[in-house]
């Protein structure tokens, strides 16, 4: 190769890089795959026609309906109070002191006060001047 | 499933075609064997009287501040009014629900926690999340030398988060957890191994993430062995312990994701909340769908269903929604009662977990809004 040459010829280009498709050989990784997943596939449709013979065995839904009307009227609910009787729930505080037995007492004993002097039972504590006391 | 298989065989776009329609086909049959007198009609021709609510009847007595970050789960004890809730602060905190006292807070490995479990003894709890990780706190074990109670045992194999954990009925050794993976795992806490994997790639199972999990309630104190799941593939799926190759029933009805799963009272039926916006009562043994609650003013945005649970009675359904409404539901009539959420003390954010005390005579909420919340009875009423 001389300067001439190489000063007048054109310089073929490599052509461009292209990504190399992988070969052609055989996915066995992926072929077993597919098959697992068309088994397990034909195992579901057995499941599911299992399943639509097995319907016709069922009970019906007011059956279930009446057990679960049954379970509930049989059950008493801390949330829900019937009253035969209008009157104050206390459960709320049942739950809150649970065995702290001695602050229910208390609030008792000052409720209970409360109604006694509204009654008249026990009279209001005065304060007297010091000149009225007896000597 | 995409694609087609050109290999040899039946190609699988046909198979998932003819699942497909043998789905369908079952649930016409079922929709065609179920009475027409069932849920409402059913408890209206039955003149079930309807409960009756006012906004002082349900009173917030407790709250419980102390995370710092948005609640995401909460347990009771079985026994003792004890609570466990997990938080986006990366702790959890044990709480004597009378009092209001935290008796343990314990830093987590990992602070993206999705779920806690009290132990049925009460001495242990179990939290999972975004490690893919369940992990095993000892309550009695003695402060590590950094003053945090040390991991007693983690249970590892999820290849995806572990988005709820529930101990196996009076077992203390074993329990249940679900996954991102598609999964649920019976554990053996003693030796930390799987006992059995439910579901997964090439099983009979959930086919996207499974986001709730709860064992049979303890009836007269047997362990039926069973427990339903709650998925992404908008099913609920009732598995026995016993067979991990393919569930024993597959309930079919909500549109979105099942995020929330609770069994009713009796052990026979189940509750569900769905990203649909509803919840329904399924029948375990028959797969019927006995009860659908669809939120009032359905027309305008439906809040996905978050969390729920059912009062002792199984009269009540509770369920929390992301746009931070708790109703109370009555389950015979599918009518809201009440809403916790628009009560003057309630929460500021949305309710992400509800959970109903071992009596029924109290319910806890967590929330975003980092606080727990504990509602009982207040006055008086009666079922009029």
């Amino acid at each position: 190769m001389d300067g001439a040459k190489r000063g007048s010829s054109i310089v073929p280009s490599l052509p461009p890089p292209s990504p190399k498709s992988p070969p052609d050989y055989s996915d066995l990784y992926g072929k077993r795959r597919e098959l697992a997943l068309v088994q397990m596939l034909d195992r579901e449709i057995g499941f599911l026609e299992e399943e639509i013979k097995s319907v016709g065995r069922i009970q019906t839904a007011s059956h279930s309906c009446k057990e679960v009307a049954d379970f509930v009227m049989a059950n008493s609910d801390p949330l829900i109070t019937p009253s035969c009787k209008i009157r104050r729930s206390r459960r709320i505080w049942r739950w809150l002191c649970g065995k702290a037995h001695a602050e229910i007492v208390v609030i008792a004993i000052v409720l209970l006060a409360q109604i006694a002097r509204a009654l008249a039972l026990v009279p209001a504590p005065s304060v007297q001047a010091a000149g009225d006391q007896d000597v | 499933m995409e694609g087609v298989s050109r290999k040899r065989g039946r190609p699988r776009v046909v198979v998932t075609e003819a699942v497909a329609e043998a789905r369908r086909l079952a649930v016409q049959q079922r929709n065609l064997r179920r009475d027409k007198r069932k849920g409402t009609k059913y408890f209206k021709a039955q003149n079930k009287l309807p409960v009756t609510f006012t906004p002082t009847d349900l009173v917030c007595c407790r709250t419980l501040q102390g995370h710092s970050g948005k609640v995401y789960s909460l347990d009771w004890t079985p026994e003792k009014n004890r609570i466990v809730s997990a938080s986006q602060d990366g702790r959890l905190i044990v709480w004597n629900a009378l009092t209001s006292q935290k008796t343990h807070a314990i830093k987590l490995p990992c602070p993206w926690v999705m779920t806690c479990a009290f132990s049925p003894s009460g001495q242990s709890v179990a939290c999972g999340g975004l490690d893919s990780i369940c992990s095993i706190f000892n309550l009695n074990s003695s402060m590590d030398k950094d003053g945090n109670v040390p991991v007693s045992r983690m249970l590892s194999g999820h290849k995806g988060y572990v988005s709820s954990c529930q101990y196996v009925p009076d077992e203390d050794t074993h329990l249940i957890t679900s996954s991102g993976d598609h999964t649920c795992i019976l554990w053996d806490i003693t030796t930390g191994l799987r006992t059995s994997v439910f579901g997964g790639e090439f099983q009979s199972g959930h086919t996207a993430d499974v986001l709730r999990c709860v064992p049979s309630v303890s009836i007269n104190g047997s362990n039926s062995r069973m427990f339903v799941s709650g998925s992404c593939d908008a099913t609920a799926r009732l598995w026995d312990t016993r067979v991990a190759s393919r569930a024993v029933r597959t309930f079919y009805g909500h549109e979105g994701d099942v995020s929330s799963v609770k069994y009713f009272p009796d052990g026979n039926r189940f509750g569900t909340g769905s990203e649909d916006g509803t919840c329904r009562l399924f029948d375990i043994r028959t797969g019927h769908q006995l009860q659908v609650y669809k939120q009032p003013n359905s027309d305008s945005d439906i809040a996905q269903v978050t969390s729920i649970a059912f009062s002792i009675s199984g009269r009540l359904l509770f369920a929390g929604y992301a746009n931070g409404d708790c109703y109370v539901w009555d389950t015979f009539l599918a009518q809201v009662v009440l809403n916790l959420g628009s009560l003057h003390n309630s929460h500021e954010g949305r309710i992400i977990y509800l959970g109903l005390s071992a009596d029924g005579s109290a319910l806890c909420t967590g929330s975003w809004d980092s606080n727990l919340k504990i509602w009982a009875f207040g006055g008086h009423r009666k079922v009029t």
